[in-house]
Order: structure tokens, then sequence, then C-alpha cells
């Protein structure tokens, strides 16, 4: 594991809680908050390119998934349609992966890839101390960002 | 007076959001006028027109850099302000827009109030 990587983990959790909190409106509170909101079953990969190179993961539980989604599109309550969910979930993790490679370092010059949805059990290939999390009030988020590893 | 705002971003969730925080700011807007990539966003321009442009930078199809710079070539679309709404704001890439003539910049995240004060920074240039 280089240090690198876990710089980028760490900057890559503290964009994650910028977008949610100043484009969702949400609240990030401490570990335990939405603790038991289930398995995450969204997961977005955006792969990147250029000075620096490999893959972002952002993954969250369902109810996470809805509240990102209410809040970002403005809606009050709740479901809002799975389209428009996973539009918003690869919107949020495309911006930021860009703001933490942007962070990282002034000079990054950077290709973002479309984002995807990925089975969950990518997650499962991603070194446990490079993946980071997010407790909301209606659930969990997690970020990981593998280096060296661009797109297929 | 009401304007043509023209939002290009390949991520329908991300003009919704814009024209959230347009509406909420209470900018006049006759219409609204949407592309999913840099040239969908030529196309309308040189149909229909805008007033102002929000554009994203990383789209497919054709990026907003590119489409900056086509704009920027054009006689006739060249005088419409063109805000850039994007994550990728690292040191190189705001050179090349400045030089491209965008009006504004706003870096994705950004609160509401954000994009608000730019939107009023490059209205009061407009003549």
């Amino acid at each position: 594991m280089t240090a690198e990587a876990m710089e980028i983990s760490d900057l890559g959790v503290g964009c994650a809680a910028d977008v949610l909190e100043r484009m969702c409106f949400a609240d990030i509170g401490e570990p335990g908050d939405g603790q038991n909101s289930g398995p995450y079953e969204v997961v977005v990969e955006v792969a990147f390119e250029g000075s620096i190179a490999g893959r972002f993961y952002l993954a969250a539980c369902r109810d996470a998934v809805q509240a990102m989604a209410a809040g970002f599109l403005g809606q009050d309550s709740p479901p809002t349609t799975e389209a428009g969910a996973a539009d918003v979930v690869n919107e949020i993790a495309n911006m930021v992966c860009g703001a933490t490679l942007s962070q990282s370092s002034e000079e990054n010059q950077f290709r973002l890839l479309s984002p995807r949805q990925v089975a969950p059990s990518a997650l499962d290939a991603i070194p446990s101390e490079l993946r980071r999390t997010l407790w909301l009030d209606e659930g969990h988020v997690a970020t990981a960002v593998l280096l060296g590893e661009g797109p297929p | 007076m009401s304007k043509r705002v023209l939002l290009a971003d390949d991520s329908r969730a991300m003009r919704v959001f814009i024209r959230r925080v347009i509406e909420m700011s209470g900018f006049e807007v006759s219409r609204y006028l949407e592309a999913g990539d840099g040239r969908e966003a030529l196309e309308v321009l040189r149909g229909e027109g805008a007033d102002l442009v929000l554009t994203d930078i990383n789209m497919p199809v054709m990026d907003g850099e590119t489409m900056l710079r086509e704009i920027a070539g054009d006689a006739a679309l060249r005088d419409i302000p063109v805000v850039v709404v994007s994550t990728d704001m690292t040191a190189p890439r705001m050179e090349r827009l400045q030089s491209l003539g965008a009006a504004g910049y706003v870096c994705k995240p950004f609160y509401p109030e954000d994009l608000r004060a730019t939107l009023e920074s490059v209205m009061e240039l407009e003549p």
C-alpha cells in the first residue's frame, strides 16, 4: 500500500463529505449513525487516466441512495425513481473523483471516464486500508481509490 | 431582462440541480435549453441561440473546452457569456479556459450560493 494511495483515499472521503453536504444537503454523522442500514446496494466506478490513473469507487446502501437523490433533485420525499437515483449517484461519484484528483495535485492532468455501476462484490477486491466510510442519518456511504489501474 | 439559459452537461441530474439553483436564486429566465454534450450545445446555440451558457467540461462527443474554443472562433457566438461548472479546476485547465474567454467558473462541489454569486457577477457585466 503506497502512502500516495492512502493520502488520496483520505482526500476522497473528505471530498465525498463536501459533495454530500453542499449539494445533497446531507448531515454527516458520527460512526454508528445509520450503521444498521443494510449492505451496499449501489457501487459506482469512475476510471481516470492521464498523469494519474486509477479507479474511484463510491458505494451506498439503499436508504443513503434515496436520501442523496432526494437532496440533490430537491424532492421532499423519496422514493425517487431508480433511474433518477442512479443518475444522481453517478454524478456524485464523478464530482467526488474529479475533486479528489484536482485537490491531490495542482499539476494533475486527467480525464474521467463515464461513471458506471458495478456489482457490489467489486468492493471485495479493494484492500480495506483504502476504503473509507461516511455515516449519514439515512445510511452509510463508502469511498475507495485504486491507483495504477486505469480504464480497461 | 429575461434570459434564455443553455445548460450543457451529460448528467441530467446535474442539469436539474443547476436549474433548481437558478430558479431559487430568482433570476429571470424565459427559457431553459439543455444539451448533453458540446456538439449538441453548439447546435442549440446556432439554431435557437441563448443569452447565457453554463457548461460542464468532461462530456462525451465534444467536451466543454472544445465547445468553448468553437464559440470563441465563431463571431456570431463569441459574445455569449459562458460559465464553466466543473470538478476539473486544476491550474493548467483554468489557464486554458481563461484564454478561451470563459466568463466565469464554478468548481464542483459548490454551494448554491457560489453559483448564484458567479451568475450575478457575470450578469452584471452584461450590456
